[in-house]
């Protein structure tokens, strides 16, 4: 009797324990989703500052980010003006927006040559993801889900004269780089035909193209080159990943991958 | 001569396992495999890391949905 008393009060112990530990482990799981995007964001920009130590990487990630940004302020001018047409208060959008535009400022002021280059693009990335994600959060918490579909839909193809300028940009810086690129494959390759090079540059060649007959090149090679070529390359890449991991890490450690951003 | 029967078994049980540890350690990684003295590489190896050196044209920056 006694026996069974006290397996009964021990079983209610261990359900209350249980219920307790339960509300614990609730709470944590918005941090671990928050952690788990700010990871993922982490890893994108680790990637994307790779290219950024050579000629034009640096000018290419910085126009690419004020093209993603200009993109994001014409979608929430364009959200804006519907929303208001459906008789929303937009005062709060309109402040985040007004951030956008300054934060734009910021980045076009940035030195593509200076030394801190990559230290503007990180902060400058993340302030730029977390105004879209605070516009994102006003918009959503003003209306409902059919709303956000319509808005969605009117906002899709929104686009100006400079964005499609930028987009030039762009696609020239990022033929200069990869021009650059070929030329110091061809000092591994000991290769001298510029036609290649040329051909890219003037859009006779598509990349995947030049990146076959790169290969067609390196087969004609002996097998000894052929390694050591792909030695070097191999080198190469995993030493700008470290960099960029050790530059990251840096950054984060001094507190400034999410700072303010200001050059 | 039970006792030795046991003790030759349990030696030649001991032998054989080290002598299978030992292959199967001192074989070579896929990737050693791939690297030996001839120096092999596929195309395959040689355009993934081509991938790398260049930026694609249609690369772009992502910051979310602004709705």
């Amino acid at each position: 009797m006694v026996l069974l008393l006290m397996v009964s009060l021990s079983s209610l112990v261990v359900a209350d324990e249980a219920g307790d530990d339960q509300e614990e482990d609730d709470a944590p799981v918005q941090d671990d989703e928050m952690q788990d995007v700010e990871e993922r964001e982490d890893n994108t920009t680790e990637k994307e500052i790779q290219i950024m130590a050579y000629p034009y990487g640096a000018e290419i990630r910085l126009l690419q980010l004020q093209n993603a940004l200009l993109k994001n302020i014409l979608r929430a001018e364009m959200a804006i003006d519907v929303l208001q047409g459906m008789e929303f208060t937009t005062s709060e959008l309109e402040g985040i927006l007004d951030q956008m535009n300054e934060l734009l400022e910021t980045i076009e002021e940035v030195d593509p040559a200076s030394t801190d280059s990559v230290q503007y693009f990180v902060e400058l990335k993340h302030e730029a993801i977390q105004l879209t994600t605070q516009f994102r959060e006003a918009v959503h918490a003003l209306i409902n889900e059919a709303t956000k579909q319509h808005l969605r839909e009117c906002i899709r193809n929104a686009t100006s004269d400079t964005l499609q300028n930028y987009s030039q940009m762009i696609q020239n810086r990022i033929r200069q780089f990869n021009r650059n690129r070929i030329h110091s494959l061809y000092g591994i390759i000991g290769a001298t035909n510029s036609s290649l090079v040329n051909d890219y540059f003037n859009g006779t060649l598509s990349l995947y193209q030049v990146k076959r007959k790169l290969c067609v090149m390196v087969n004609q090679m002996t097998q000894e080159q052929k390694y050591a070529f792909f030695s070097e390359i191999k080198e190469d890449n995993i030493r700008r990943q470290i960099h960029a991991q050790a530059t990251m890490g840096n950054l984060q450690s001094h507190g400034k991958g999410k700072g303010s951003g200001k050059p | 001569m039970n006792k030795t029967i046991i003790a030759l078994f349990s030696l030649i049980l001991v032998l054989g396992s080290v002598f299978v540890l030992y292959s199967y350690l001192s074989q070579p990684t896929e990737t050693e495999q791939q690297y030996d003295g001839n120096g092999s590489v596929s195309d395959d190896e040689i355009l993934t890391e081509l991938d790398d050196v260049f930026v694609s044209e249609d690369d772009d920056i992502e910051l979310g949905d602004i709705v």
